[in-house]
């Protein structure tokens, strides 16, 4: 088990560098000149465009620019917006615990109603209980966010005034208040991820209650409760892991539509101004974020999954 | 094996164990209620071994199932007029009194050791866990009665080998593991269902006999499933044969094969590739099982019987006693039917060997295919970086030929390579040296374009049919691919090309149009066998063509095989790991152990006269269709697996294993040398090397060492 980690945390690191390299990339293939935009676009002076260019080493050679920029990077030191005087590090420093807040609750609610929900469908496929999970599921898939988001907002918000419609408090200043403010996100993103995984393990339970071994554990006397929480759960878990995985990488990019609607200050709302204004920095600091947020969940999932399946271990 | 015996272990016959009389079971499915299982009554005394023999479809794992209450209710139904295990009435219990006796007063073991044991927990938690659920105990002592137990079923270092996953197991072990799981809680009553099946024939010797000890050490009562009347022979006391759902014959062992009365009995005992003459069709059961949605309303067995009359189909047919014997038949007071009529191999064998071939080589005249020193070797990667740190030399050194017409049989246990030879022959895999010539063309030697074109002329045919068609293509689209790919042929002359190879095969051509999921298993096989024909190759691999297929069906497939051979003068390399079936149709043997070739000669003789001590313990370990000759006959039960091929015995190979393994066997490699009859073997019995000097060249007698 050590060893596969290791080796498998050594493979990580090519892999973030040819991330750094394509997302470096993006400045090369970015139409107009950046040091113009950054001298003031069309009032820009050829002085300020050539001092511009100087300061962000645009006068050097792409490789030259590539070392600076990943020695930077490496660092913390992700260089700063064309439009404003914040470095990239320090506001991703300030959005980032937000968009962790939401997505750290939506995968605690996709796991609390996904499991349970896919596991008493996926004991008895076929049975009422079943043909109920089945529905609501496809139900929870087919109901946008924003929608779900938006109906939370007017039913507990507005007319129950239970909770806040909008905004953020940090943790730091106020737990409660804080939770206050997220429950309506999580729901709004947790549900339809609850019904996909939902569907998920109900799928790889059915599977694993038709294995041999099943046989084999029923035939020894388990009782019910063991055979499907024991031997048909381990083996059913691994595929809804990885799912899962790469649903909680998501979240962490960030969604543009549920910060706007909750006026979360996110990392998905600051991406999308990125990405309109051609702010290059920020897209080359957020992406770069983002790979490294893939990379290490993929590992997890990894690690996870060489845990649930032996057979992985020898790799 | 070294196991203590106690001798006379309690046999009392009189309360039965066991007791099913009329036990039903109906499984509901969209078109209502399917009974799959129909009056079926037998029962089992103390310390008795009952045989449950049929083909697949028979309902003989659907009645053993429904015993041991594992027939879910959401499933099927189960009904019976007396199901009592032990004088309790098993279906008054409700389910917790039944899981209460499941796993420790009756216990079941199943065919598939391969996937019945659970991968992601280590095999000494699977088998405590049966104690713990049955017995107040701690983990601690239930993890010591688990290794305990392991070491009872002969897993070496059973307390380091119970942290280990079933994936660090071989087949053989696993079974062993099943058993263990099986047995910790002393059940009165074990249900096994196939449990050798699925294992080599030497792997199978070694789990009847710790069956039998096992059961007579805790004087047991068993119930044994299976297809092989060979197996049945070795172990039952009675036998029960199940055709369509209900039982035909129900009978004593010596009955079953001295003077079966029930049609179908007879057709299994005859249709047994070890009971057939050599070069001979086989005798076949023609036609296949019914599905349950499809029975006769009267004798289920009458539209494949040899002996039906009009009588026989007007109404459903009762069970009648004759004497201790029951059976299901009309004419049962009319009919004499042969039994099974084996001979020991000893008495078979002439006693003049077969005039020399006369030359030095087993190679056949008029070779189409030539291998030499094929080898083939799988580098293991490990550690951080995954060096290569070694490699499994699959297939080592590989010679022989294939004449035109000619079939080689080439057999071995699993993981002797025989599989990875199929694949080198057709360089579907990269040979790492060696040479592979079909008809003056080096196959080994060829560019892709090239490669394409010989293939043609070579085709081969896999053991599993259920899997090797594509089952979202039409019999018309699988048989007609290589006939586009290769010959450019389209749409109607397509189809047309394809229902008469669909004739030859034996299948309707109206069949074009179907999907492999509405065939079975012999009619899949015999479209495999279409699709390889198609582009009338001169060289057919048969790679455990018939292996997956039930008895009756299995010899239709080979009497195909022979017809087709003898009408197109195909050569076959065919791969079994059944010697019977690969003496029947094979012309030479050639015998593979570790990824080596041991022994090599014409069938009749190395079937009959083994020269090297491998070839002489696969036949020894054959179950044998006689109880009397089979229960007396001392037997070479070789143990232990075959050894990891990454690491291979120096010397020769086998010797670890082998009854007659001299010093020079661990120290030198055994050059091949020719006999007199032109066996070729690779073993120092045969040679005359230093220490042997002036010893003749003798051939093996069956009654080497004893078990």
């Amino acid at each position: 088990m050590g060893t596969y980690i290791v080796r498998r945390l050594a493979l990580t690191v090519p892999l973030l560098l040819l991330v750094s390299v394509i997302v470096f990339g993006l400045s090369q293939l970015i139409q107009g000149d950046p040091a113009v935009v950054v001298a003031g676009g069309q009032q820009a002076t050829p002085a300020g465009i050539e001092r511009a260019r100087e300061e962000m080493h645009l006068d050097r050679s792409t490789a030259a620019q590539y070392g600076i920029w990943l020695g930077g990077a490496v660092r913390g030191d992700l260089g700063e917006s064309f439009y404003n005087n914040r470095t990239v590090a320090a506001e991703i420093f300030t959005r980032f615990p937000v968009t962790l807040s939401v997505a750290l609750g939506a995968i605690f609610v996709t796991i609390v109603l996904g499991v349970p929900m896919g596991l008493i469908a996926g004991v008895r496929p076929g049975s009422k209980i079943d043909r109920i999970v089945t529905f609501s599921s496809s139900t929870g898939l087919a109901i946008p966010d924003f929608w779900l988001a938006m109906v939370l907002v007017t039913i507990f918000a507005v007319n129950l005034q239970w909770l806040p419609a909008i905004g953020y408090v940090p943790f730091t200043e106020s737990p409660s208040e804080w939770a206050n403010h997220l429950y309506l996100p999580w729901i709004a993103m947790g549900i339809p991820g609850a019904a996909g995984l939902a569907r998920q393990v109900r799928g790889a339970l059915i599977d694993a209650m038709e294995q041999d071994y099943i046989r084999t554990a029923r035939a020894k006397g388990l009782p019910s409760r063991m055979v499907v929480m024991k031997h048909a759960f381990k083996n059913a878990s691994i595929a809804p892991v990885t799912v899962l995985g790469i649903s909680f990488a998501y979240m962490l990019g960030g969604t543009v539509i549920l910060e706007t609607i909750f006026s979360l200050p996110g990392m998905g709302q600051y991406f999308y101004t990125a990405l309109i204004n051609k702010d290059l920095p920020v897209i080359q600091g957020v992406v770069l974020l983002t790979a490294l947020i893939f990379v290490v969940l993929n590992l997890l999932v990894d690690v996870l999954y060489a845990y649930l399946n032996p057979k992985v271990r020898l790799g | 094996m070294t196991l203590p015996t106690l001798e006379g272990a309690k046999r009392d016959v009189a309360t039965p164990i066991l007791e099913v009389q009329g036990l039903t079971v109906e499984f509901g499915t969209r078109l209502g209620a399917l009974r799959v299982v129909e009056d079926v009554s037998f029962t089992v005394a103390a310390g008795e071994t009952v045989g449950l023999v049929g083909e697949s479809g028979s309902g003989k794992s659907v009645s053993s199932l429904a015993v041991m209450g594992l027939i879910s209710p959401r499933a099927g139904r189960v009904q019976a007029d007396v199901l009592r295990f032990d004088g309790r009435d098993l279906l008054a219990l409700d389910a917790k009194e039944q899981r209460a006796m499941r796993g420790s007063e009756m216990a079941m073991i199943f065919q598939e050791p391969m996937t019945s044991l659970n991968p992601v927990f280590t095999v000494g938690n699977q088998i405590e866990e049966a104690v713990r659920v049955h017995q107040r105990c701690s983990r601690k002592q239930a993890r010591a009665r688990a290794v305990e137990m392991l070491d009872r079923v002969g897993i070496a270092d059973a307390h380091r080998r119970a942290k280990d996953y079933p994936h660090a197991f071989s087949g053989g072990m696993r079974q062993r593991a099943m058993i263990a799981m099986a047995l910790i809680n002393e059940p009165r009553l074990l249900i096994a269902d196939e449990p050798t099946t699925a294992l080599d024939v030497t792997i199978q010797a070694q789990i009847l006999d710790l069956l039998r000890t096992l059961q007579r050490e805790n004087g047991m009562s068993v119930v044994f499933v299976t297809h092989d009347l060979g197996v049945i022979a070795e172990i039952a006391d009675k036998v029960v044969v199940m055709y369509a759902g209900q039982v035909v014959e129900h009978t004593g062992v010596e009955e079953i094969f001295g003077s079966p009365r029930h049609p179908y009995t007879e057709g299994l005992l005859s249709s047994m590739p070890q009971l057939a003459r050599p070069g001979a069709p086989l005798v076949v059961i023609p036609g296949q099982v019914p599905n349950p949605d499809a029975w006769p309303v009267g004798c289920r067995f009458s539209p494949r019987c040899v002996y039906s009359e009009p009588q026989c189909d007007a109404a459903p047919v009762a069970i009648t006693t004759v004497g201790e014997s029951q059976t299901r038949c009309v004419r049962v007071s009319e009919l004499t039917l042969p039994g099974s009529h084996w001979v020991a191999l000893e008495e078979e064998a002439p006693a003049v060997p077969a005039a020399p071939v006369g030359k030095g080589s087993a190679a056949a005249p008029d070779a189409l295919l030539d291998v030499t020193d094929l080898s083939k070797a799988f580098p293991i990667r490990s550690g951080l970086l995954r060096g290569v740190v070694g490699e499994v030399r699959a297939v080592d050194g590989v010679s022989f030929s294939i004449g035109k017409g000619e079939t080689l049989g080439l057999v071995g246990e699993s993981g002797s390579g025989k599989s990875t030879v199929a694949r080198l022959v057709l360089r579907l895999v990269e040979p790492t040296a060696g040479c592979v010539m079909l008809d003056g063309a080096e196959v080994t030697a060829l560019d892709a374009a090239g490669l394409r074109a010989v293939r043609s002329q070579m085709q081969i045919v896999f053991q599993d049919p259920y899997s090797s068609l594509d089952p979202r293509a039409t019999i018309a689209d699988t048989v007609g691919e290589p006939l586009e790919v290769h010959r450019g042929l389209r749409g109607g002359d397509r189809d047309a090309a394809v229902a008469e190879l669909l004739e030859r095969v034996g299948l309707s051509a109206e069949l074009v149009r179907r999907y492999p999921h509405e065939f079975s298993g012999g009619q899949r096989q015999r479209i495999a066998i279409a699709r390889a024909l198609a582009l009338e190759p001169s060289l057919l691999v048969l790679d455990e063509p018939v292996s997956s297929l039930d008895v009756s069906t299995q010899s239709q497939v080979i009497n195909l095989l022979m017809e087709l051979q003898a009408h197109f003068g195909l050569s076959y390399l065919f791969i079994a790991h059944d010697l019977s079936v690969v003496r029947h149709i094979a012309d030479r043997i050639a015998v593979m152990y570790l990824g080596r070739i041991v022994e090599q000669g014409k069938s009749e003789e190395v079937y009959l006269r083994p020269t090297h001590p491998y070839t002489a313990a696969l036949l020894s370990a054959i179950p044998v269709p006689s109880p009397q000759i089979g229960r007396r006959r001392e037997r070479m039960v070789l143990e232990g697996d075959v050894p990891s091929p990454l690491d291979p015995p120096a010397g020769c190979r086998f010797h670890p294993r082998c009854a007659f393994a001299m010093d020079i066997c661990a120290v030198r490699d055994p050059e091949p040398y020719v006999t007199e009859t032109g066996t070729v073997v690779a073993c120092h019995l045969h040679t005359e090397g230093p220490m042997l000097s002036g010893r003749p060249v003798t051939v093996l007698e069956s009654k080497v060492g004893k078990q």
